[in-house]
């Protein structure tokens, strides 16, 4: 099949650089390049393991081999043909970010004291690296940004991907922070106080917590934790200058994005306490105070002298902080505006979310990212309380029409969502509320099985490495969970689809560490900061973080399908065009970053 | 004293209304099964295991069982029956790969070949 004719090429040279404001010679030399597999730093050259003992039971992170893709056949069933590496041409290369859980560590809109009264329990309330986060997420961008170009094809990346809990509060600041970091605004992870850190991690008395000015004295302390005098005013001292995302991205609802902490309702109180002054440091006073909309509901009275304690000062378990307007709860609505806020480019504006979502408040949406693959980004989100999810209703019988048009147009089907198969089982509604059914994984995947163009289902939420395969008879699809930016590994990853030429279609996971170094330097830049949280989470030892890791089977992997049609309709020169289409906007990235 | 009755109540209350969502609330993916697949997945790669189905696990009321098959068609199976720590067995066909630790599967794959434990 002929690529694109030298007239087509010329003209899509021509195009590009007219539409994004490129020299043509410039262009054309990227696009006259013949496409290699790139050896940009992925786990396929280098992972990050376990080290030896610190101090205590604290283990520094050492370089480790790298990890091959492993073919997989539990869909495919059968041995793949021996010659496909030969012929295999990319139908879309794809980065995946998940669970970036960008955290304000300072704002008074937290409960991390609820540690303290269990801390398996509440473990996601308070980690070590929590002031950290958004180095993490821009050292993430910029792995992301390194891997543009396919390991495995040489295509270029297509669009990415960001399945859900972004924001971990339910914080403006939170979701304004993740949304510029991804744009590539430089963002300084700092609020309240302009020049000090004020949150928990900096007092003396916070016994319970990880203080890196001097661990001693808790359960971090007694562990090992290193004494890190300069990480809190580092943190906060300079900007995050992440490279931004190089595609189009898009994202879902994490349950983050939708509830309290992922699992409770926010009350008005709480959104009080989030723009306040008052930061507790207790759980005492996070259960007695802050959670008392689903906690305590006293008589008006008490709640009145509860308020004036608050307001005064004189309420035990709390310090005096800087207010921060802009740590401001958002409603769930405020996702997708926010959303729209954003850079023209990469864009999309929206980010997968469209007017008519703003119009409709539906929280779901389909995009192409290429011209013959579908995308379905799902809302999986409970409403009403906890952290797992189910699809509503109206959700399944839209995706359930969207993919019987997807296959009359011959899309090949990307499913998008926060929640994967084995955390779709919550079906609790508001007594009195929306009453629609609420589907749980074993219909979803009944669905996705109805429909041969699913080749892939896309999804996080908890926190770890994790490819299982779905089959019916002769075909399947596969479902794909990444780790998280938060807990250890801090892992992400690419996906390409790989069209083998032989009747069968290959999905390929690489994942990827973020771009900080293994061990944290001595100049405590931002990327050195992203490191030093890697080597916090991977301590955390209330996370279970080695397990997070996933085994060789849920990271580097070829997993094999038959094809979900005749992928000879689609044309080479159709390809070509694409990827000359997805490089000609990196360079428009870089042209920008440049500026 | 007035404040810690106070305090208390509330804290019994969120105890007793939240209780089904504070256990949901533990470490996301941190349980049992997921510790037992990986383990033993770790396992059959290191063995040199050409997988035609990777083991997919159900939980019962103790045990954690994972089954699969090798190609060639030997089943795989993994289980963890429970207790603390988690054991991990994984067979392949009438061959016993592993008996002991799941955890300790998990963290020697963490660790530099060679490294000490």
């Amino acid at each position: 099949m002929p690529g694109l004719s030298r007239r087509a090429f010329l003209a899509a040279v021509g195009g590009l650089a007219a539409a994004l404001q490129l020299d043509p010679l410039v262009v054309g030399e990227a696009l006259a390049q013949a496409p290699a597999p790139s050896d940009a730093p992925t786990t396929l050259q280098r992972t990050i393991l376990q080290g030896s003992v610190v101090q205590g039971r604290y283990r520094a992170l050492t370089a480790g081999p790298g990890e091959p893709h492993i073919p997989r056949i539990d869909v495919l069933g059968r041995d793949p043909g021996p010659d496909r590496a030969r012929a295999r041409r990319s139908l879309l290369y794809l980065g995946h970010l998940s669970d970036m859980h960008v955290i304000d560590a300072q704002s008074p809109g937290r409960i991390e004291p609820m540690i303290v009264q269990d801390h398996s329990a509440w473990a996601s309330a308070f980690h070590p690296q929590d002031p950290l986060t958004v180095h993490v997420a821009g050292a993430m961008a910029a792995a992301v940004s390194a891997a543009r170009t396919s390991a495995v094809t040489g295509a270029p990346l297509d669009a990415t991907v960001v399945t859900g809990d972004s924001a971990d509060m339910h914080s403006g600041l939170e979701l304004r922070w993740y949304i510029d970091v991804l744009d590539g605004v430089p963002v300084t992870a700092n609020s309240g106080s302009p020049d000090v850190y004020e949150g928990l991690q900096a007092w003396p008395d916070v016994t319970w917590a990880y203080r890196p000015d001097d661990p001693a004295g808790g359960e971090f302390g007694d562990y090992g934790f290193p004494r890190l005098p300069d990480m809190l005013a580092a943190a906060i001292g300079s900007p995050v200058e992440s490279p931004g995302l190089p595609t189009p991205w898009y994202a879902v609802y994490g349950n983050h994005d939708t509830l309290l902490l992922g699992t409770f309702d926010v009350d008005s109180q709480f959104r009080s306490t989030a723009v306040g002054d008052r930061k507790a440091t207790t759980w005492q006073a996070v259960a007695g105070k802050a959670l008392t909309g689903y906690a305590a509901t006293g008589s008006p009275v008490q709640r009145f002298v509860d308020a004036v304690d608050t307001a005064f000062g004189t309420a035990p378990g709390f310090r005096t902080v800087t207010a921060d307007a802009r740590r401001r709860i958002f409603e769930q609505r405020e996702f997708m505006t926010a959303h729209f806020e954003t850079t023209p480019l990469p864009g999309p504006v929206g980010h997968g979310f469209t007017q008519a979502n703003l119009d409709s408040g539906k929280t779901w949406w389909s995009a192409d990212p290429a011209p013959h693959v579908r995308m379905f980004g799902l809302d999986t989100c409970n409403q009403v309380a906890g952290p797992d999810g189910a699809v509503p209703d109206d959700q399944f019988r839209w995706l359930r029409a969207e993919l019987e048009r997807a296959g009359a147009e011959k899309k090949v089907c990307v499913v998008l969502s926060h929640h994967n198969s084995l955390t779709l089982e919550n079906r609790a509604v508001r007594p009195g509320g929306d009453t629609q059914t609420l589907h749980g994984a074993e219909e979803l995947v009944d669905l996705l099985l109805d429909h041969p163009q699913v080749v892939v289902w896309l999804n996080g939420h908890t926190h770890l490495n994790q490819i299982l395969a779905h089959t019916r008879g002769t075909t399947g699809f596969w479902e794909v969970t990444t780790a998280s930016c938060i807990d250890f590994p801090q892992q992400q990853q690419v996906v390409e689809l790989v069209d083998n030429r032989d009747g069968t279609l290959s999905v390929f996971t690489t994942v990827l560490d973020h771009a900080a170094p293994v061990t944290a330097g001595p100049d405590r830049g931002w990327l050195d900061l992203a490191a030093t949280s890697r080597e916090l989470a991977a301590n955390d030892w209330i996370e279970t973080p080695m397990m997070r890791r996933g085994s060789p089977l849920d990271r580097n992997t070829e997993l094999l399908l038959p094809a979900p049609f005749d992928l000879s309709t689609i044309t080479d020169a159709q390809l070509e065009a694409q990827h000359a289409t997805a490089t000609a906007r990196m360079l428009a990235h870089d042209a920008r970053s440049s500026r | 004293m007035k404040r810690l009755v106070g305090a208390v109540l509330a804290t019994a209350t969120l105890t007793l209304t939240a209780c089904s969502q504070v256990s949901a609330l533990a470490p996301v993916g941190g349980n049992r099964e997921a510790l037992l697949r990986f383990a033993g997945n770790d396992v059959l790669v290191s063995h040199g295991v050409a997988i035609r189905t990777a083991p997919v696990c159900t939980t019962g009321q103790d045990d954690v069982v994972c089954t699969g098959e090798a190609v060639g068609g030997d089943p795989i199976r993994l289980t963890g029956a429970a207790g603390e720590p988690l054991v991990l067995v994984v067979t392949v066909g009438n061959r016993t790969l592993y008996d002991g630790p799941a955890q300790d599967v998990v963290d020697r794959a963490a660790r530099p070949s060679g490294a000490p434990s």
